[in-house]
């Protein structure tokens, strides 16, 4: 288990997070926020890149900092943006890791193997990278960052630049993997962990908004969303949220409390929740105190 | 049964090998690094063969150079303390650029031995090699020094280019355990100069003819032994933490 304490990160004078406090047992986590929210802080706190300016990361009631070598043995991690030799092939790059990772080269040799099948580069596994398109790096990453056989597998945006078909593929590796570790994943596409996310954390203003099922966030805005007809009057309550095409013409969608006129109620989406939860609020009302 | 109380064989060893720990904690054993070695083999020098061969042409180049401008031994001995360590500082430097521009960094950091041991071992495979070039440098370039050299002046000269290898390597490796920014890594080449003056003056002054060999083969021990021993602090340091302007 791992939970986060009370932490806050600043750079220099400004403060990305504040009073973190989290836990996480095994399953998959989904990071569900805007740029700059702070998602990479986070991350890179977890895998001791960074540390806390206050509070601490406990690794079943250790601190993480403390454990040294023993932590970093159990975690794999992804960042924002893949590093690699650019002369390397995959099955080089993934030896060098390993090793550092203290992976038996046999053992190594037969988990590279299964990884590069995993993420389908078999085919490319000796053949330079300087060659490989972005999506394909990417995949490469992947299967490093599983390399050791990870409890905590910590992946900075691993969707970016992934094909549809592979980011099926990819949901279906972290799903057979997510039963007996901690996988937390950093993105802002809400496709990307929709269905395979146990729980979903949002970050706003340098805080957790909330650490829910997909479903506890959808039930936030229940009744709230609809579906209007182009034309139609809309409060300053509402929230416009998209516009679709439909048979008959145009509709928008759109979330606030109190039926508008004409509307129609729709079921949210978790990419309703998205738009809504982190909208901008007006300042005006903000310092009123008036929400919603 | 009477016995019960006096520990047995295994029992005992558990203790005196907890009291070893308490007093060598595991991580200073240099146990970690014979494990590292295993673990890694020659895989610290990935993806640094252009660097190894520029810090080769560099070194060989600059020996060249300076040889053929001036024949004199005394010139050449002179030269060597401060030429040494060129191969090391070149490799050791573009290797860290080569991390830097790859973005691996972090990635390294996050793994079993982490930035650390694989800097202390790259930093041990590479003075060692630079030893054996030293040695090898000092015997081919021999023939091609105007004045002859005898068998003890080429042992000095090799004792005289270790010893500079090993106070420029402890020189860097102190700084980098000891300052708080990396930067401060760009004094080390003055200091290097002017220390360097300083101990070049004691062993090739004019004065008495310069240090006896034997007295710069302790000097050279020493250094070196004072680089050991600061490469073992630097494989089982507490990481710090540095925050990059971007990432
Ligand atoms: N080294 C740094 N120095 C100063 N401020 C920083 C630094 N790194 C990040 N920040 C700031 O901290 C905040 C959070 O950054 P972070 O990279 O964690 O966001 P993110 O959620 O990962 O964004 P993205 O989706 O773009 O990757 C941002 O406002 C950023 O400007
Ligand atoms: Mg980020």
């Amino acid at each position: 288990m791992l939970s986060i304490e009370h932490v806050t990160k600043r750079y220099r004078g400004f403060t990305a997070l504040s009073d973190v406090n989290l836990t996480f047992e095994t399953g998959v986590y989904g990071l569900l926020a805007p740029n700059g929210a702070g998602k990479t802080t986070l991350l890179k706190m977890i895998t001791t890149l960074l540390f806390p300016s206050e509070g601490e990361i406990l690794y079943n009631g250790e601190e993480i900092l403390g454990m040294g070598e023993r932590y970093r043995e159990i975690v794999g991690y992804l960042p924002q943006k893949y590093g690699y030799y650019r002369s390397f092939t995959p099955r080089k790059m993934l030896r060098y890791m390993a090793a550092l990772q203290g992976v038996d080269q046999r053992e190594a040799d037969r988990r590279i193997e299964e990884l590069l099948k995993a993420v389908s580069m078999s085919e490319y596994a000796d053949t330079k990278m300087k060659k490989f398109s972005g999506g394909m790096i990417q995949r490469v990453g992947i299967a490093q960052a599983l390399l050791n056989d990870p409890k905590i597998l910590v992946l900075d945006e691993p969707t970016a630049g992934l094909d549809p078909k592979e980011r099926v593929r990819f949901r279906n590796i972290l799903h057979s993997l997510s039963k007996d570790r901690i996988v937390l994943l950093s993105t802002h596409i809400v496709s990307d962990v929709e269905s395979i996310a146990q729980k979903i954390v949002m970050i706003r203003d340098h805080h957790v908004l909330c650490c829910e099922t997909p479903a506890e966030i959808l039930k936030r805005l229940e009744g709230m969303v609809w579906e209007i007809p182009e034309g139609s009057a809309l409060s300053r309550e509402h929230m416009i949220l998209a516009e679709r095409q439909t048979e008959e013409g145009p509709v928008i969608r759109a979330a606030g409390s109190g039926r508008p006129e004409n509307a129609k109620i729709v079921s949210p989406s978790l990419e309703d929740a998205f738009l809504y939860l982190y909208r901008e609020e007006p300042d005006e009302n903000r310092e009123e105190g008036v929400s919603k | 049964m009477i016995y019960e109380d006096i520990p047995g064989e295994e029992e005992k060893e558990k203790s005196i090998q907890w009291i070893l720990d308490q007093g060598f904690p595991r991580q200073h054993s240099s146990g970690k690094f014979s494990k590292m070695v295993r673990a890694l083999g020659l895989k610290p020098f990935f993806g640094m063969k252009d660097c190894l061969i520029f810090g080769l042409i560099l070194s060989f180049g600059t020996g060249l150079m300076v040889m053929s401008a001036a024949g004199q031994k005394e010139f050449w001995s002179g030269f060597l303390f401060f030429w040494a360590p060129v191969f090391y500082a070149t490799v050791l430097t573009f290797t860290a650029i080569k991390e830097w521009q790859g973005g691996i960094r972090d990635m390294v950091k996050v793994t079993k031995y982490g930035n650390e041991g694989l800097l202390s071992l790259r930093m041990l495979y590479l003075s060692s090699l630079s030893v054996l070039l030293l040695i090898l440098q000092q015997i081919l370039f021999r023939p091609l020094l105007a004045d002859r050299i005898t068998l003890p002046e080429l042992i000095r000269c090799i004792w005289i280019s270790v010893c500079g290898l090993f106070f420029y390597s402890a020189l860097e490796l102190l700084v980098r355990l000891m300052a708080k920014r990396r930067a401060a890594l760009t004094v080390v080449p003055l200091v290097w100069l002017f220390g360097g003056m300083v101990i070049g003056e004691l062993i090739w002054g004019n004065a008495g003819g310069g240090m006896k060999t034997e007295w710069i083969g302790v000097l050279a021990m020493v250094f070196m032994l004072v680089y050991l021993f600061e490469l073992r602090i630097q494989a089982s340091v507490k990481r710090e933490e540095v925050v990059y302007a971007f990432h």
